[in-house]
């Protein structure tokens, strides 16, 4: 109760016409920033922070906010247009939205993500408005070893990912762990695989990677068959988003565990809405009735990846409100924001400033459904620059992908490396290697190895650790029974077989 | 002025001639009374976004934007990775270039020596300093260890886990003072990538204790956490009852410096301004207040006592490094 009596008065300062203002601008520059691979939510935040220090501490962080929803939301689109992930986040949303798009149904993939993805932050919100200190309570316990049993998890969701070949899923995905350890060691401090080499020791960035393997990979591989974008048509009539909600609702389990995932994985410090968005598309492939359908344009793809992210976004804020951690890079930013605008953030933030928080809250809502509005509506605007002529449109893509991977880190490595990349995105798909595997592995194998390392730290080099606390304990017992099912179900099914004609005879 | 003036184009003229080999710009126009940058200056920052680094870095940026104090944007621009290298090397790579500045946190002495790069601190010009950072030994509340007493007679007995920002990074490095001056049994010191993402392993009590910095921990004080001790070599006026290290009888103090540094070469002229504009900014009320919040000592020096002070901080940094053994 005391709750909706906050989200009410946060609402009174939320829908001021200044704050209303504000919350617009904010999101259309993040579908903006969104839009443009390489420049992330993070770097937008931070880049537009300075905007915000004449604005009252309300009006700054539901400004900041609305660029994460925005960025959020204009994440999908490039990945779905163009294959060239907008954010890191939306690598996920490529597997199945891209071949959508170039089946002719560019209109419905952006529709696929944006719908379910608002009614996900919807959901998110909701859980954030009524539960968010408890929450953050239970988040704290979750401690390396219980970060690497959620992570290992993630794994055992891509073990059937890779279509074709296991060994050469393996060899992906090896290539992307090496690639992964390049750089400094956190936890020993040592350079690894530099060739002392200085610019390595800051390692390989995944962004770089995906924008280059999948993004340049596939215009070279276009360039060679014919130099032209199929599926240019999209529009998104009000029968699509009909459609779209009933789709939704056919894959609701889908939609429900990317949503509650998502937000979870939000929640926990230190994990994020990229390993959330990778988990939702890995299980939700696992249990589909339609396994063989995904990576061609399967819609439950999109919907458990868009929703995961979204939820995601809005989970990462909640151990920033409650407690001052920031559960992801953009909402360390936005901590930083609170010391200039004055308020010191931690646990008597959510007591002491309660306009603030609950404004916070309520422009949440706003903010997303300002989102997917934009976005509906300039689906066919995106469409259309489909219909560019590929001469004219190929080089702009390359530029965008090159100025997006030199934002990354500031570097023009990074551009040679995008180069570098997109050959060797172009050399898997000539010989039938698996990208997503690579890509997975390169993003989540860096932090999954921090948290084996620091777990073993705590526990003096036992891997018991991972059995005697009670969370990590599940969590790597499923991932486990994960990893051999493959394995194990056709022995279990061959056993199932020789034992009926066995017992027949004697009935 | 006039003079002064001159003597900025003379020298701006012999930089552009000696590295290009080309008198090609033109610095006159109407005469100005000094230096001052003509173009956005990029804010070098050693470190990733939502860092300390980079906190200061949009603070002081943000600041100068607030208050206009000078002509053009500071544009921050991370350069993370390397535990600082990347920045660094990138800043080296900008000799004699006077709109970029770079902001820097202990890594700014410690990364060269770990790493035995081909540079340290006496290439680049050191502008000011504008803060000390502090460092307090923190346990959990639940914790039954209230005073370093205890924490000492505890950590003699078995290896306690502790948490901190970064591996052979200044959170190690005083925990590896404090076992060298204590005697205590090595401890279990467990990296993570942040500050906060420590602050959160103590408060979720993954990890017995840590020396956050107070910005990163203070918001779970009294609460959530107990402060035992401080690393600072005076008191703070925001604790007056707070010991530090030494006054217990344990002669640690370690302080990290925030401050400014240039490029190599940079124009004296240049050098002058930042540290002035700096000046302007460490007075400014909303810098002060902030400071006073974080506990962060105000200490504020221009270009020569800072340069001195680095030298120093250089030794002592070598010094602990080698006793540590992270470098033969």
């Amino acid at each position: 109760m005391e709750a909706l009596l906050n989200l009410a008065a946060g609402f009174e300062i939320a829908i001021s016409p200044y704050n209303l203002l504000i919350a617009a601008v904010g999101v259309f520059l993040g579908v903006i920033i969104g839009v443009l691979p390489g420049l992330g939510g993070t770097s937008g935040v931070a880049i537009l922070l300075p905007l915000t220090f004449t604005m009252p501490p309300t009006s700054a962080i539901v400004f900041l906010s609305c660029i994460y929803w925005g960025a959020l939301f204009g994440g999908a689109i490039t990945s779905i247009l163009f294959n060239i992930p907008g954010e890191p986040w939306s690598v996920a949303v490529m597997f199945d939205g891209y071949p959508m798009a170039r089946g002719g149904r560019a209109g419905q993939a952006l529709a696929l993500a944006f719908i379910p993805g608002f009614l996900a932050a919807f959901i998110a919100i909701l859980l954030f408005t009524f539960f968010a200190p408890p929450l953050a309570e239970i988040a704290l316990r979750f401690g390396p070893p219980e970060t690497f049993a959620i992570l290992l998890l993630a794994f055992s969701t891509f073990t059937g990912l890779g279509r074709g070949s296991p060994m050469k899923t393996i060899a992906s995905a090896a290539l992307g762990f090496i690639l992964a350890s390049v750089g400094l060691d956190i936890v020993t401090g040592q350079p690894r695989l530099t060739f002392d080499v200085i610019i390595l020791l800051s390692g390989f960035s995944f962004i770089t990677a995906s924008i280059g393997a999948f993004g340049v990979g596939e215009i070279l591989q276009s360039a060679e068959e014919r130099l032209e974008f199929r599926g240019a048509q999209g529009k998104v009539g009000l029968r699509d988003l009909w459609l779209t909600v009933r789709q939704t609702g056919r894959c609701i389990g889908t939609f429900i565990t990317g949503t509650v995932l998502g937000f979870w994985i939000g929640v926990l410090p230190g994990t994020g809405a990229t390993p959330a968005s990778f988990m939702a598309y890995g299980l939700a492939k696992q249990y589909s009735r339609h396994p063989e359908k995904f990576g061609s344009g399967a819609p439950e793809g999109i919907i458990s990846t868009q929703s995961a992210a979204q939820s995601a976004g809005i989970g990462a804020l909640l151990p920033m409100v409650t407690l001052g951690i920031p559960g992801s890079p953009t909402a360390a930013v936005m901590l930083g924001g609170l010391y200039i605008w004055g308020l010191t953030p931690g646990p008597a933030l959510f007591v002491e400033q309660k306009d603030f928080v609950w404004g916070l809250i309520a422009s949440m809502y706003i903010g997303n459904a300002m989102g997917v509005l934009l976005c509906l509506f300039l689906v066919p605007l995106f469409a259309a620059v489909l219909r560019v002529p590929a001469p004219i449109l190929t080089p702009l893509i390359i530029l965008l992908s090159a100025i997006g991977a030199y934002a990354v880190k500031n570097t023009t490595l990074d551009v040679w490396l995008l180069l570098v990349f997109g050959a060797l995105g172009y050399i898997f798909k000539k010989l039938n290697y698996p990208l997503a595997p690579f890509v997975v592995a390169l993003v989540l194998g860096d932090m999954t190895e921090e948290a084996l390392r620091q777990s073993l730290i705590m526990s003096g080099g036992s891997l018991t650790i991972f059995f005697t606390r009670p969370i990590a304990a599940i969590g790597v017992a499923i991932a486990l029974v994960l990893f051999f099912l493959p394995a194990l179900a056709p022995l279990a099914r061959r056993l199932l077989r020789s034992a009926r004609p066995a017992a027949a005879p004697g009935s | 002025m006039g003079r002064n003036s001159v003597r900025v184009s003379m020298g701006l003229l012999a930089t552009v001639f000696l590295s290009v080999g080309l008198v090609a710009v033109t610095t006159d126009g109407p005469a100005r009374a000094a230096w001052q940058p003509s173009k956005p200056v990029e804010f070098i920052i050693m470190a990733g976004q939502g860092g300390g680094a980079d906190q200061y870095a949009r603070l002081i940026s943000g600041l100068v934007e607030k208050h206009k104090l000078a002509p053009v944007p500071f544009v921050p621009v991370n350069k993370d990775g390397g535990a600082g290298a990347v920045a660094m090397q990138y800043v080296k790579g900008k000799e004699g270039d006077p709109h970029t500045i770079m902001i820097t946190l202990s890594s700014f002495l410690m990364t060269p020596i770990n790493q035995k790069l081909p540079f340290n601190y006496k290439d680049y010009t050191p502008i000011s300093l504008v803060a000390l950072d502090n460092f307090f030994l923190w346990v959990h509340k639940e914790n039954p260890i209230t005073n370093v007493r205890e924490f000492v007679a505890e950590a003699r007995k078995r290896p306690m886990t502790v948490g901190g920002t970064g591996s052979k990074q200044e959170d190690e490095l005083i925990f590896s003072f404090f076992e060298q001056k204590a005697g205590l049994k090595p401890f279990k010191y467990v990296p993570f990538k942040g500050g906060g993402t420590v602050a959160a392993n103590l408060v979720g009590k993954q990890v017995e204790s840590t020396v956050n910095n107070p910005s990163e921990a203070l918001g779970f004080h009294p609460d959530k956490v107990r402060i035992l001790a401080t690393f600072a070599e005076k008191r703070h006026k925001q604790f007056p009852d707070l010991q530090t290290m030494r006054e217990l009888g344990y002669d640690i103090t370690y302080q990290m410096l925030r401050g400014v540094f240039g490029p190599p070469k940079m124009p004296v002229e240049a050098r002058d301004y930042y540290a002035g504009l700096l000046r302007k900014v460490f007075d400014l009320n909303d810098f002060q207040d902030f400071l006073e919040k974080n506990v962060l000592d105000p200490s504020f020096m221009g270009p020569e006592e800072f340069g001195r002070w680095v030298a120093g901080q250089h030794d002592l940094h070598e010094q602990i490094i080698k006793k540590a053994g992270w470098v033969k």
